[in-house]
């Protein structure tokens, strides 16, 4: 079902959680809601849930208005991080709450119960009660509850947060897995990008309340709209250099406090032109940086630390004052206190205002 | 060492037994004269017998006084302890979830107050009460001392139930909602079964100090008909001239049965107290 936000904002008191939210989900998609925590995406979760109800704004499902619905109208099925079972009802009974409720006959809520205990492998379980099973199973149950009603929507909030990390990486695939299966239309709150990125068909990446950008993992990672998206997307995190933009007729460059780089005709033509001597921040992934190589638009500088990572090596090299980070090969064997030089792939580098944080890229 | 440490064991040992005697041997004194005539050394019994226990079957004379039946007595004492339980439990239920979920002005101030209520000594507060109850018609009825009780020991009680709706995590509510329960439905099948342990902890508190009420009885009850059985026991001492210290310990250990079998009952949900803290 199609989901859509509309002008969406929800203060408490004087607190502006989310502020004039605008979404627009299609039928079956995977959406992530993305952010740092307070930024506003559980409750924009628990308003399509319809726990919350938004002070202004309209939610509409299908053609539905469903804004002023109570959630047991709005047929959603939600798994929470905490999984929030019922403690006193045995996984058994957990699953068949929400049937019980719809008044379904017993012979039927008997069947759907054990056709979906069994595609969650807890077959076994159906007897114990929450308290009684591991973290993973108890998210399975949890899922299995959220599911069994057949829902049009599903929301997930954080529900991988709390399995540790194998597990984790297993649910992930599951999860995407599962809601391709069941072409469900999904939203996925997560402070995790890289959740996010691996799960999702598009994320709308939030922050103090506000939509920062709405777009598919791909675009929000090779295109940042502005310096939050950049830094927050990306692990290691893309690095940031202070820059004055310098022209000389018809060439631009780009200057720090030990660099002069030139940037070639193809790459100033993407980002809006700015004036002579501004301030810019300039945007580079470390998988966007070489480091050994000599050239024209090398920086020079010294490795800080080198941290293997198994396969490959992040290096830290001090530029100046700032600090930035470079993947190399798993058999570079540079050391703590030489100098190298650091070269930059300029079709990948990324320009910033330094007043809104906002990208000087053009959009195609 | 090991030698040392068995020392320092017997030592602590020796000293808990020496400091729980006295009421170990007060205990046996009860029981042990309430079925015999007389006592050797003060607790070794002599010439068994049952007639301290005749109140249970006969009317009982000490002196001038004739004692009434303890059956009805018994009721009264039932009455009253279950009246007043039935009465916390249920308010207390309600205000702890309005002061652990809902937010409305003043919830702070409430909360801070209620102690100190419950600090507040009852005897201070008797006379007053006396024309509270008069003023209501409530004097010399067992409904005037349950009301009596039941508002002294709310607070308490609230403050109790609250620390146990405070445990509940609001997911549990809105996965509820979420799965199609109404508030009733959240209420009577999510929340009830998670506040049990809470439920039967304030019934055995309300219980127990409603069948050891004595003051608010013996002040506002004056028709024999109203006695409870704190107030029987008292009539028993009455005259100190004919007092039957077999007599008395007999009554003594029939008021006290119903607590220990209570207390045997209940020790494990009374294990499981939480008063909770201030939620700003």
């Amino acid at each position: 079902m199609r989901v859509v936000l509309k002008n969406i904002t929800k203060r408490f008191g004087s607190f502006v959680a989310v502020d004039n939210l605008n979404l627009s989900i299609q039928d079956g998609e995977f959406v992530a809601l993305l952010g740092p925590s307070g930024c506003g995406k559980s409750t924009t979760l628990l308003m399509l849930a319809g726990i919350y109800k938004p002070d202004e704004g309209e939610i509409v499902f299908g053609n539905r208005d469903v804004t002023h619905d109570l959630p047991k109208d709005r047929n959603v099925g939600m798994c929470f991080q905490n999984y929030a079972l019922y403690p006193n009802m045995t996984v058994a009974e957990n699953i068949a709450f929400p049937l019980k409720l719809r008044k379904m006959p017993r012979e039927l809520i008997q069947e759907k119960v054990s056709k979906i205990a069994h595609k969650f492998q807890l077959d076994l379980l159906l007897d114990r009660r929450p308290g009684e099973i591991s973290g993973g199973q108890q998210q399975r149950v949890a899922l299995a509850r959220a599911l069994v009603k057949e829902p049009k929507i599903l929301l997930l909030d954080e529900p991988l947060s709390n399995l540790d990390s194998a597990l984790r990486i297993s649910m992930r695939a599951e999860i995407k897995r599962l809601q391709k299966e069941l072409g469900i239309t999904t939203v996925f709150v997560t402070h995790d990008q890289t959740e996010a990125l691996s799960m999702c068909d598009r994320i709308a990446v939030m922050s103090k309340g506000t939509l920062q950008d709405f777009d598919t993992p791909a675009k929000l990672y090779s295109q940042p709209k502005n310096i939050f998206i950049a830094e927050f997307i990306g692990n290691p995190p893309m690095n940031f250099l202070d820059v004055i933009y310098v022209r000389d007729g018809d060439a631009a460059y780009l200057q720090g406090e030990s660099f002069k780089i030139r940037l070639p005709e193809r790459v100033k033509e993407r980002f809006a032109p700015v004036s002579n001597g501004e301030k810019l921040v300039l945007g580079i992934r470390p998988e966007n940086l070489r480091i050994g190589a000599e050239g024209n638009n090398a920086l020079k500088g010294e490795i800080y630390v080198v941290e293997p990572l198994g396969r490959d090596k992040l290096v830290n090299v001090k530029i100046g004052d700032s600090k930035i980070k470079v993947i190399a090969a798993q058999d570079y064997s540079g050391n703590m206190g030489e100098t190298v030089s650091i070269n930059i792939d300029l079709d990948k580098i990324h320009l910033f205002s330094t007043e809104d944080g906002n990208s000087l890229r053009i959009s195609a | 060492m090991r030698g040392n440490r068995k020392l320092s064991m017997a030592l602590l040992y020796t000293f808990l037994i020496l400091v729980s005697l006295p009421i170990v041997v007060a205990y046996l004194w009860l029981f042990a004269s309430s079925f015999s005539s007389k006592l050797i050394f003060g607790i070794v019994p002599r010439e068994l017998t049952l007639r301290n226990w005749r109140f249970l079957w006969s009317e009982v004379k000490l002196g001038l006084t004739a004692f009434e039946s303890i059956w009805p007595v018994t009721l009264n004492s039932i009455i009253l302890a279950g009246s007043i339980t039935i009465l916390e439990v249920v308010v207390s239920l309600l205000a702890g979830f309005a002061l652990s979920r809902m937010d409305f002005p003043g919830r702070n101030l409430i909360m801070k107050t209620t102690i100190i209520l419950h600090a507040f000594p009852g005897v201070a507060l008797l006379i007053a009460l006396f024309y509270v109850l008069n003023f209501f018609q409530l004097l010399d009825s067992i409904m005037g001392v349950v009301l009596v009780k039941v508002a002294l020991e709310l607070p308490m009680a609230t403050w109790m139930i609250k620390g146990f709706y405070d445990e509940i995590p609001w997911e549990l509510e809105w996965a509820a909602y979420i799965d199609g329960c109404s508030k009733f439905q959240l209420w009577y099948k999510i929340i009830l079964p998670q506040l049990k342990p809470g439920i039967s902890a304030v019934s055995i508190f309300a219980f127990l100090s409603g069948w050891s009420e004595f003051i608010y009885s013996y002040t506002f009850l004056f028709n024999s008909e109203h006695y409870t059985l704190a107030v029987f026991l008292k009539n028993l001492i009455g005259d100190f001239r004919f007092l039957d210290y077999g007599l008395l310990a007999a009554a003594g250990l029939f008021y006290l049965l119903p607590v220990i079998v209570f207390f045997l009952i209940s020790q494990k949900s009374l294990m499981r107290i939480n008063f909770g803290g201030i939620k700003g």
